[in-house]
């Protein structure tokens, strides 16, 4: 993706010869970066995939998506600048080691508990490295996405999800006049209804957007501005939007709930889900200037 | 080349060999796990504890209305999963904001604004235990009873879930 976006990290000249010996630390301090931010989706990926009864075709869709824009900003961030010199203190690497033990763990969402520790350390002590603190955003938004907005989502859910259904209800009685609203109850005849339970709502959706936002940014050797802001808003207006139509989709019976809630409509949303999370900030990028060094 | 190039490629190259080392034995972990076939889960596995020695069949854990002897509206009793990541099929608007909401677990009563976090926080450290083989079995597929307690109504949780052991079948 580095290549397909207009980027504006490196690109100074190649280092001489006598370069080289000096090069091997920043090369190995890479390497740990890369290998914790990797065995880190690696181990969640495959606790969903081999160990998990049942995680849902959507669910693996989203969770896969957002690993991959992760793991890819966190390459580009690290090999994108040929400029940079990396070093890692002591700390740094004992606090990856120590982070990489919740690999074991044996739930997908709670193996980005030690990346969200590793994402605060260096966010908190390793700031003014800007590489460093480029990765800990990475790390931090993907433990965002992947383990504590769903929690999140949970303490507010009575706050939130009258708010969305209302919403879904509005909208849908574009195209189901009698569609009732009743609490969390949707329903357009009288013999099916749907609850609105903490899956159906936007939120996750929203979380992968600003991860994918924030990928995007990063890939590019961009910051956000008040445009990429912009670009921004428009994929969570859009994510919300398909996510009522997701729902409303499933009103009409209950062929229509179980195609959109676990059959192939659900993989459908979720891919465009992330081409609406993309192309915004890609197009964005793109009629960008990259700006003065 | 400089000593403290050396120490810096030394001290990078021990993370990355720690690290590696990690990440390939926490793959072969998840591929054995995979391969073996998983045991089947216990009999109490499958059942709620209610406390007091009285259990309920998963196939029983449905919602129940549990009339108490002090008040004209009946406690509502869920059967709810207390991972964090679990889905909490009680969720809805509640009838009224004063209700009272309590979660039963494992002997535990926890009320207040903070009862659900305490509900994931127990799980857990329950979970990790049994990871860890402190208390037995990880029960990956237990309930926890959730009780929404009418506004204006003085049942204590306690009081309630004496009722709804004696109205488990």
């Amino acid at each position: 993706m580095a290549e397909l976006l207009t980027g504006c990290r490196g690109g100074g000249p190649a280092k001489a010869p006598h370069a080289h010996a000096a090069n091997l630390p920043v090369r190995a301090a890479r390497g740990n970066l890369l290998v914790f931010g990797c065995g880190t989706a690696i181990s969640a990926a495959l606790q969903r995939l081999l160990l998990d009864p049942d995680p849902g075709i959507q669910r693996l869709t989203e969770l896969n998506f957002g690993e991959v824009f992760a793991t890819l900003a966190t390459m580009a961030v690290l090999f994108g600048d040929r400029h940079v010199r990396l070093a890692l203190t002591r700390a740094d690497r004992a606090v990856l080691v120590a982070c990489a033990l919740t690999w074991f763990l044996p739930e997908p969402h709670a193996i980005y508990a030690g990346m969200t520790l590793a994402a605060a350390w260096l966010l908190a002590r390793r700031s003014q490295d800007r590489v460093l603190a480029d990765i800990g955003q990475i790390w931090l938004a993907l433990s965002l996405c992947e383990l504590w907005s769903k929690l999140v989502f949970k303490l507010f859910y009575h706050a939130i999800e009258p708010v969305e259904v209302a919403l879904m209800a509005w909208a849908g009685r574009f195209a189901y006049p009698g569609l009732q609203a009743s609490g969390v109850y949707l329903s357009a005849r009288p013999d099916w209804s749907i609850v609105m339970l903490e899956g159906c709502s936007a939120f996750h959706n929203l979380s992968l957007a600003a991860l994918i936002w924030l990928c995007v940014l990063k890939i590019a050797g961009r910051s956000a501005s008040r445009e990429a802001l912009g670009a921004l808003a428009v994929s969570a207006v859009l994510v919300v939007a398909i996510n009522i139509a997701r729902i409303l989709a499933m009103l009409p019976s209950a062929e229509a709930y179980r195609d959109w809630h676990d059959g192939p409509g659900s993989v459908t949303v979720a891919l465009v889900s992330v081409a609406a999370s993309l192309l915004p900030i890609v197009l964005h990028v793109e009629r960008t200037p990259c700006p003065p060094a | 080349m400089p000593a403290r190039v050396t120490r810096l490629i030394n001290a990078d190259r021990a993370g990355l060999a720690a690290l590696c080392l990690l990440l390939a034995f926490s793959v072969s972990v998840r591929v054995q796990a995979h391969g073996n076939p998983v045991p089947p889960e216990p009999a109490d596995a499958a059942m709620v504890d209610l406390g007091e020695g009285v259990v309920l069949p998963r196939v029983g854990a449905v919602r129940r209305m549990v009339w108490t002897g002090s008040c004209p509206l009946p406690v509502t009793a869920d059967f709810v999963e207390p991972s964090p990541h679990g889905t909490d099929t009680s969720l809805a608007a509640p009838r009224d904001p004063n209700d009272r909401v309590a979660y039963i677990y494992r002997g535990w009563t926890l009320e207040g604004p903070r009862a659900a976090m305490q509900l994931s926080v127990l799980y857990v450290l329950r979970r990790a235990g049994a990871v860890l083989g402190l208390n037995g079995v990880a029960t990956r597929h237990e309930l926890a009873v959730k009780l929404v307690v009418p506004a204006g109504c003085d049942a204590s949780p306690e009081e309630a879930m004496a009722v709804l052991r004696r109205i488990r079948g």
